[in-house]
């Protein structure tokens, strides 16, 4: 009888064995995968209503899914300023309700499991009202009322100092929350318009557990360290390993809108992009959402037809940054000359074919830096002005006409109308980030042409680079920013004299004023107008160039429905409560 | 004995404050910890990036706050606290310290067992085709970069797995959620086996190589010689007299070499994504979070401090004339 059981098990180690010796001489030969077609596309969807529907289908009922986030679960209040990361929100977004939805298409569109109707009132003052379902509760049955919308409110408007929220944005504008209708009728009003209202509210906590842990600063810090205790989502949290590297969620019988499909949804954490694709390989994860990397996409575009992937162009994009701060570069008088020089001799066509067109074809530089194609009003902003063409001649030209000396290659280094010589300057881009070093590299090269010195310098502390602290600075920087479906009130802090997010100190009167009216105005085409308007003027001044829009990359195993890309900072799971498996 | 183990204990605290101080001093110029929350979008309020510096004490002069973090320590068993909220570092170490010495512990047993058998076989076998073998598969380990191997084994094992369509071994963590009972256990064995042999490997790469000199060395002594003269079988004399005396010097050299062992287990939790010390290490840097790397290198300190200090009494244990020096 043993040796009948010894045999297969003795073949099933010899055949082990041999795989793996097969494996290792294949792996270091550098290709190991049979797949033949691709299961994945590089043609960007996103902004368009085809990434609404995109992989839509019907599930069957039961079954688990794992998904990939890319940091433990460290912090489960997203609302603050520490927990305000793209990663914890993938987990919070099925646990916490929303008056909107932000979808692929960049449209925002009514939550309406939660909300019966939320509408702008008044004008002046501004006044929104919203409608919450009558049978919209908690997991623990208590209904979602305007508590919940007035304790959100409270811990982001900024009045509690000791309360580290994300963002004010918005919230401080707001003079009263209050409730009638049993708490299911909610009414906003605003001392001053806030035109993104639709942002507002979004990923709720529950006011009636934050009220069991003291007041709402206590509150807020519990929140932080503690998996919510109740979901207004489709799930709700079952088990978080200790090492806070999984979180397992099931399914919320409460939950007042459609059941989800799925019995459990499990976050992994795989802090390492690049392990992320074996782990799918290895069916340690169901689906995975790294940045795009060329090793990367090729190791998922090795697995073939196995998976589906799909790379799009994200709302988020790449910029070269000036630093009006720097003497030559902030220069009244000559300063801009220089600046317009720079930027017209800098070629974004060729930084995009040496960098992100190597994983993505489709990919086309972006010429705006308010909007992204596939939002309403996005134009180009950039082009009418000369810049990124990577037209040396007419960057020599204008330096020349200027009255600039030694402009070219090879000619002692240049130097303004004033004789002051231009300095060596400092071009910063995050430690390790491959592509921005590419990018960097092609930049100083092309400057070179016009006799200007940049030092490319890797910063390993992107925040201090940019807030200019502790010994840190830049005079040139190349990062990203994330945007939102609500460009008035995401860009406003950019580029206003002041703002938060203006690290190159860009000031013009024009634009603030722009801008203010933007984020002030609820119509959209006055919105669109300030914000191109305010676009323009950034051109014409030269203070920042936009590159392209950040790819983002989306892989699964085709057995997944209605798991799609989201490029807003609601991410994929903005849908989770649709997923499921193949019927 | 006591005296002996007494005095090196007593020597061992200075030279652990003194790199208490020096880890600071690096740490501190090193790690900005307000860089990420500084870095976000939306940008925080200068309120709130100051409410961090506080907590954190960053404020003072290095001195005191050296002393600042040496006395929470020591006085009050506080490790401080992270940028990260939400972090308790003494439970992050705790857990951090139980994965990884899960990982060393059972990588050193391993390496410890095969660099043994090699290295007798080698020395017993010298010159033979099965030395140069052994030997040649030595300095292949000890040549291979640690994190080149994992990624090798790793795509090799996925390839196994796909092709039995089998998946007990795992490439990613220490566990799959959500398991219990036998499938918790037999889930977690197939996720250490391959960081396991990974962090075995270069250890017993040199430790084999270290086994078989010694063995050499006792293998021509007088003694040996001596033994089988009186009649004793080539078995008997290889075990109770050979091998027994040329484990001393592996013995000392494990016990040193276990604390650096540490150093490998940060690439290999790394590739293989164990929240161990390693993890702990990486992540902490990467978010400038100079309590965390301070309680790594603290541990870490202590660790190679008693380890020699286990060394150094084995030393006295195994050669008497150490002791009476």
């Amino acid at each position: 009888m043993s040796g009948t059981t010894r045999r297969p098990l003795r073949r099933r180690w010899v055949a082990m064995c041999a795989s793996v010796v097969t494996g290792l001489l294949l792996a270091g030969c550098g290709g190991s995968n049979s797949g033949s077609g691709s299961g994945g596309s590089d043609t960007s969807i996103s902004g368009t209503a085809a990434a609404d529907t995109f992989n839509s289908g019907t599930p069957k009922q039961g079954g688990s899914v794992t998904w990939t986030i890319e940091k433990t679960m460290d912090n489960w209040n997203i609302l603050s300023a520490d927990g305000n990361t793209f990663d914890y929100a993938q987990v919070v977004n099925p646990l916490t309700p929303s008056p909107y939805i932000f979808n692929p298409s960049y449209s925002v569109t009514l939550n309406t499991d939660l909300m019966v109707s939320a509408d702008e009132t008044s004008t002046s003052p501004q006044t929104v009202v919203y409608k919450i379902q009558p049978n919209a509760v908690w997991s623990d049955g208590t209904p979602i009322n305007a508590d919940d919308f007035i304790y959100n409110w409270q811990v982001q408007n900024g009045t509690d100092a000791n309360i580290a929220a994300a963002t004010t944005t918005g919230y401080q504008d707001i003079t009263s929350v209050t409730g009638s209708d049993n708490g299911k009728t909610v009414t906003t009003v605003y001392k001053t318009p806030f035109g993104d209202w639709k942002s507002l509210f979004t990923n709720m906590y529950p006011a009636h557990i934050a009220k069991e842990h003291g007041n709402n600063e206590a509150s807020f810090n519990w929140f932080q360290t503690n998996p919510l205790p109740v979901s207004g989502g489709p799930f709700v949290v079952s088990s978080v390993s200790g090492d806070k590297t999984s979180v397992i969620l099931k399914r919320n019988t409460k939950y007042y809108g459609k059941q989800s499909p799925l019995d459990q949804l499990t976050f992994r954490a795989i802090t390492d992009a690049s392990q992320e694709p074996t782990a799918l390989q290895n069916r340690e994860v169901d689906g995975i959402y790294p940045q795009p990397q060329t090793t990367l996409v090729n190791q998922l575009k090795g697995m073939g037809s196995q998976i589906t992937y799909k790379i799009d162009a994200g709302l988020g994009f790449e910029h070269i940054d000036f630093n009006l701060k720097n003497s030559a570069l902030g220069n009244a008088t000559w300063g801009k000359t220089l600046r317009t020089a720079m930027f017209t001799a800098t070629d974004r066509n060729a930084i995009l074919t040496k960098t992100i067109q190597q994983f993505q074809s489709s990919a086309v530089p972006l010429n705006s830096r308010m909007l992204v194609p596939g939002q309403n009003g996005y134009q180009d902003n950039v082009t009418q002005f000369g810049l990124g063409e990577g037209n040396t001649a007419k960057a020599e030209q204008l330096l020349t006409s200027a009255g600039f000396k030694n402009v070219g290659a090879g000619k002692g280094g240049l130097e303004a109308p004033d004789g002051t010589k231009i300095p060596t300057f400092q071009m910063k881009y995050t430690v390790g980030n491959q592509i921005r070093l590419d990018t960097c590299s092609l930049f100083a090269s092309e400057m070179a042409q016009l006799g200007i010195n940049v030092a490319v310098t890797p910063t390993d502390n992107l925040g201090a680079t940019l807030t200019q602290t502790g010994g840190n600075g830049y005079d040139i920087v190349v990062f990203a920013w994330v945007n939102t479906p609500f460009p008035s009130s995401a860009n406003q802090p950019l580029y206003t004299t002041g703002g938060g997010g203006n690290y190159g100190g860009y000031s013009n009167k024009n634009v603030d004023a722009w801008l203010a009216a933007a984020a002030s105005s609820t119509d959209t085409a006055t919105q669109i107008s300030n914000l191109n308007k305010a676009d323009q003027q950034i051109s014409q001044d030269a203070y920042t160039l936009p590159l392209y829009q950040k790819p983002t990359l989306i892989a699964f195993y085709p057995n997944l429905v209605n798991v799609r890309d989201n490029a807003t900072s609601m991410g994929p799971t903005y849908n989770a409560g649709q997923w499921g498996l193949k019927s | 004995m006591l005296a002996f183990a007494l005095r090196r204990l007593l020597v061992s605290i200075p030279v652990f404050i003194l790199s208490t101080f020096l880890v600071f001093l690096l740490v501190t110029w090193g790690a900005d910890p307000l860089a990420q929350l500084e870095a976000k979008n939306p940008p925080p309020s200068q309120a709130v990036i100051n409410q961090l510096a506080d907590q954190l004490y960053i404020n003072h002069s290095i001195p005191a706050r050296y002393w600042h973090w040496f006395s929470q320590l020591f006085f009050h068993g506080n490790w401080g606290p992270s940028v990260q909220s939400g972090t308790d570092i003494g439970q992050l170490l705790s857990t951090s310290l139980t994965l990884t010495a899960r990982l060393v512990i059972v990588a050193t047993i391993l390496a410890v067992i095969l660099a043994i058998i090699a290295g007798v076989v080698s020395a017993t076998r010298q010159y033979s085709k099965t030395d140069y073998t052994i030997t040649l598969i030595g300095f292949l380990f000890l040549s291979l970069p640690v994190f080149w191997f994992a990624i090798l084994l790793k795509q090799a094992v996925v390839n196994m797995n796909n092709s039995l369509n089998w998946y007990w071994l795992s490439t990613y963590g220490a566990n799959t959620p959500g398991l219990t009972g036998w499938s918790a256990f037999s889930d977690a064995i197939g996720h250490l086996v391959l960081p396991t042999i990974v962090l075995a490997m270069s250890s017993y790469a040199s430790w084999s190589r270290f086994q078989r000199a010694s063995m050499l060395d006792v293998l021509g002594s007088d003694y040996m010689r001596l033994a089988r003269a009186k009649g004793l079988s080539r078995r008997q004399v290889m075990i109770r007299h050979g091998l027994r005396t040329a484990l001393i010097p592996l013995t000392t050299q494990v016990a040193l070499d276990t604390a650096a062992i540490l150093g490998g287990a940060v690439l290999t939790e790394s590739v293989f994504g164990w929240q161990g010390m390693g993890t702990m290490l990486v992540n902490g840097i990467n978010a400038g979070d100079f309590n965390v790397i301070l309680a790594w290198l603290t541990v870490s300190a202590i660790i190679v401090i008693v380890f020699n200090l286990i060394a150094d009494l084995l030393y006295g244990v195994l050669d008497p004339r150490i002791r009476h020096a």
